[in-house]
């Protein structure tokens, strides 16, 4: 029962060619791809269609029962005082009049549903699981060891772990088609749709991938966390789309782009549904969303197109990334130089998804009062964005010490150089590149559409990136620590300085508008920069600096100490060999 | 350069602080079979695992034939000519030995037909041809760490990089393991051993390297160390009386120390070549002592490294 699915029947077909050209695959698929699993996965693929097919078809009327019945899928609409009622009613054949195209139209967003979120959230939880594993096994090192490239190796388990859910996807497709085809969907929308499932697996596998391959020191929960984490945003994400009436017009929108099933409301809108509604997110919801005032996704062509793309760019990104992670365990995540590329293409998207309207704002009030609201959300974002960066960026206390002790030796480069491009420096200068170049970008628009009133939301962006820099050097700072549990303890100090002020301040019952200085020090200062005056903006960015000056003057104090004890205890070994 | 098939330069490797290599210059022949020694935590694994790219050198350079070993996606060529067997290796309980190594011939690129014929033959050259279906989790110890070896080699790799490869086998697994390495050494393969088991070593290297406290205080050819380090030794039986044959042996220069093992047998510390024992031997036979036993031993490789009384890295 156990035995393996014959892999080799046919020697020289492109199926053996593909598995002889990716060993990974190979390896992966000759694990899982057993009968016995093989014969589960059916059953459960066959039980979910059959459940959910019997659920709808009980929605039907009853056929037994020759009274009025009323339910979704009738076609007779009966006026009533308060509210209309669809109602079932029979032709001249004494047949019931049943809106199918609804019907098969529900039943085709329900497996495609079901199917976004078994291939995410159960085809990630796999990836971590199985990665996390093998990294801890220490079997990974050995297939770093083969001349495997890491892009081969990766395509391997992002095809070959998750196999099973493949698998049972694609016992689930043919009747996801003919539910498509039965609601009138165009056969092109629908493969598109697939398509674009398929995108969003590759970034979120990605994603996994490379989360699994990230060191914090505890590698147990990994799996649970990413997966349920995942699972829950996309429910959320999926609940704003059912529900059909989210506002859109709102830098937040930006998230639905990352669940492929918005691309369902495209489909809805081109099966021309005849009679009746489905609650779902409209097309002209869709209109409200605008990139740069300009409503893109309004046209089901450029909306899908644009979908496709923002998955293909990240998953361009990440597996970047990814592959520079795979063979250098121990280095920074992201290498300096291509942070700055990151920040240049991040922040114009960020700013797009801002600028909600495009006409000239300091005449619409209710606009601008969007748009403002919109940059706090852009501060948030990117101070988040900065948080990453610090994690990504920063080179840990062995790494710090090499680069500070052979910096003469190994290149040469002046120290600049080496702050800006080498990547075993302290990351505090590249942070502060990153910033600049996303602050550069954004001010002119502040400038060039708010209302002078507005210029507040300049200084708060100003005072939240020094508010970054300054996390940036206490989490360089810690890791330097001799623990082993300094990446953990620089998270835990970082988003301490976020959490507890404003705990602390919301405690006290000191709100924003009762004392805005202390604000200005949170994570959110653009909450604040409205209240105070322009000297308290000044003092808490000279303080800031201050803050930062001292630190990282502390740290490189500590750095050449520890330079100076490593000599030390060298000179001390050459003395004991020589006696 | 390219006569080298190791060479490092000002090889480094720091962790936490503390210097676990340090400044090695590692030169290794090609066709050679080098035994790296040394006490507990002297740096051996972390040296090796540098060489095998398992580990980011904080500083120096590796080069093999002459091609500069680097530690990313690069170096195809380079990594297809190293094997190499951790001191732990981890291994997929799942899978059997024959898928086992199929997995990693896969992962080396051998292609069919060529894969088959590799895998029937390692498995025959350790011995596992029997096992060949049974699951990686069922085998012993030693089975494992025979089929660890045959997967360091199964794409014939030209260097091979072992760390303490006999740890945990019984003596006679041991003596078909030094059977496998010189088959393998015959077929042109260059070798680094480090071990423990220094009567190993001593059978099958050409060259040492004895490490300590993350340097290489020496690096030499088994000869040349014998002849520096190793005292060399003579015993002798005598039928008449010990005090002339005593007598005798304080006028030759070269002995310099004697001790007495049985009632006419003594063991004399040595200092001179083959002829100056030669001559020894002519004239205490000259002087007519009634010798029953002339023998001629060195001082093993245990006893040289005992001797240098090395420092434990604390
Ligand atoms: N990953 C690591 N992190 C910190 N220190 C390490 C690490 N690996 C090795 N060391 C230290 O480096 C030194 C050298 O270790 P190494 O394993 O190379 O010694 P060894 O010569 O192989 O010893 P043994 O004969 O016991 O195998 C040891 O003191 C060890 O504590
Ligand atoms: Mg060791």
């Amino acid at each position: 029962m156990k035995q393996n699915i014959r892999l080799f029947s046919t020697p020289n077909s492109l199926w053996s060619k593909l598995l002889d050209s990716n060993p990974q695959l190979f390896r992966e698929i000759q694990g899982k791809l057993k009968t016995r699993n093989m014969v589960m996965v059916a059953a459960i693929a066959a039980i979910v269609q059959f459940i959910t097919v019997i659920f709808l078809l009980g929605q039907l009327p009853d056929l037994k029962l020759a009274a009025t019945q009323c339910g979704r899928y009738g076609m007779t609409v009966i006026y009533q005082e308060y509210s209309n009622q669809v109602c079932y009613a029979q032709n001249e054949a004494g047949n019931w009049v049943i809106n199918w195209q609804l019907w098969w139209l529900d039943l085709f967003i329900i497996l495609s549903i079901i199917g976004i979120f078994a291939l995410l959230v159960i085809g990630t939880y796999l990836l971590i699981a199985d990665t996390v594993r093998e990294e801890e096994r220490g079997t990974l090192n050995f297939i770093r060891l083969t001349p495997q490239s890491a892009g081969s190796v990766l395509l391997g388990k992002i095809l070959g772990v998750p196999i099973l859910v493949y698998t049972a996807i694609a016992l689930l497709l043919p009747l996801h088609l003919v539910a498509g085809l039965q609601s009138h969907i165009p056969l092109t929308l629908i493969l598109a749709f697939d398509l674009t499932v398929l995108a969003s697996c590759a970034f979120f596998y990605c994603l996994a991938l490379l989360w699994s391959l990230l060191d914090f020191g505890v590698s147990g929960l990994k799996s649970w966390f990413a997966s349920g984490l995942l699972g829950f945003l996309l429910l959320f994400a999926t609940a704003i789309l059912v529900d059909g009436h989210a506002k859109l017009a709102h830098f937040l929108a930006w998230t639905l782009m990352f669940n492929p099933a918005i691309l369902l409301t495209y489909l809805i809108d081109a099966s021309h549904l005849r009679f009746g509604t489905i609650d779902f997110l409209s097309t002209d919801n869709l209109a409200e969303l605008s990139f740069y005032g300009q409503a893109l996704w309004t046209k089901t062509t450029i909306g899908i197109g644009l979908i496709f793309l923002n998955f293909s760019l990240w998953t361009y990104w990440c597996w970047a990334i990814l592959k520079r992670r795979f063979h250098n365990p121990e280095k920074t995540i992201l290498s300096k130089v291509n942070s700055y590329w990151l920040t240049a293409w991040f922040a114009p998207i960020a700013l797009g998804f801002t600028l909600q309207t495009e006409s000239n704002l300091a005449t619409i009030h209710d606009d601008t009062y969007l748009i403002s609201n919109n940059f706090i959300f852009l501060q948030v974002c990117l101070s988040l964005f900065g948080l990453g960066l610090i994690f990504a960026l920063s080179p840990h206390r062995q790494t710090l010490y090499d680069w500070a002790r052979y910096r003469h030796q190994n290149h040469g480069n002046s120290l600049w150089k080496e702050l800006v491009l080498g990547d075993n420096s302290p990351a505090t200068v590249a942070i502060a590149i990153n910033l600049a170049i996303a602050i550069i970008f954004i001010t002119p628009s502040i400038f060039l559409i708010l209302p002078p009133s507005y210029q507040y939301i300049f200084w708060g962006l100003i005072l939240s990136t020094t508010n970054i820099l300054l996390y940036a050097v206490i989490a360089q700072f810690l890791l330097t620590l001799k623990t082993r549990k300094r990446v953990i303890w620089s998270i835990v100090a970082v988003a301490s300085m976020i959490i507890l002020p404003p705990v602390c301040l919301g405690v006290a019952e000191l709100t924003i508008r009762t004392i805005p200085q202390v604000w200005l020090l949170s994570f959110v200062p653009i909450t604040a920069t409205e209240y105070v005056s322009f000297a308290a903006i000044a003092v808490a960015i000279l303080g800031q600096w201050l803050a930062i000056t001292v630190i990282s003057l502390q740290m490189t104090r500590k750095l050449k100490q520890a330079g100076a004890s490593e000599t030390k205890i060298l000179m001390n070994r050459v003395n004991t060999l020589s006696n | 350069m390219k006569e080298f098939a190791i060479a490092t330069y000002g090889l480094t490797k720091r962790f936490e602080g503390y210097i676990a290599v340090n400044e090695i210059d590692l030169q290794v022949k090609a066709g050679e079979v080098y035994g790296l020694i040394g006490p507990n935590g002297a740096g051996k694994t972390t040296l090796i695992r540098m060489l095998a790219t398992a580990e980011e050198p904080t500083k120096g350079e590796i080069y093999l034939h002459g091609d500069r070993l680097l530690r990313d996606d690069s170096n195809h060529l380079l990594k297809q000519r190293i094997g190499y067997l951790p001191d732990d290796f981890p291994l997929y309980d799942d899978l059997t030995v024959w898928d086992y190594l199929d997995y990693f011939a896969r992962l080396y690129r051998l292609k069919q037909p060529k894969r088959h014929l590799r895998i029937h033959e390692v498995l025959e050259l350790v011995q596992l041809e029997n096992k060949r279906k049974s699951l990686i989790a069922t085998l012993s110890r030693g089975m494992k760490q025979r089929l660890s070896l045959a997967r360091t080699i199964i794409h014939e790799p030209i260097l091979l990089l072992l760390d303490e490869p006999v740890s945990g086998l019984d003596p006679l697994a041991r003596q078909q393991f030094r059977q496998i390495i010189k088959v393998l050494q015959e077929a042109g393969m260059t070798i680094l051993i480090s071990s423990h088991v220094l009567s190993d070593l001593a059978e099958l290297c050409t060259s040492v390297g004895i490490m300590e406290l993350g340097f290489l205080v020496e690096s030499t050819s088994l000869t040349d160390l014998y002849q520096r380090l190793s005292s060399q030794q003579l015993t002798l039986s005598t039928l008449g009386k010990m005090e002339i044959l005593q007598q005798q042996l304080s006028q030759n220069s070269l002995v310099k120390t004697w001790e007495i093992i049985a009632d006419n047998r003594l063991k004399i510390d040595f200092r001179g070549g083959a002829s100056d024992c030669a001559e020894l031997l002519r004239s205490l036979v000259l002087a007519d002592i009634p010798l029953t036993e002339f023998h001629h031993s060195q001082e093993d490789l245990e006893s040289i490294f005992l001797k240098l009384g090395h420092q434990q890295t604390s």
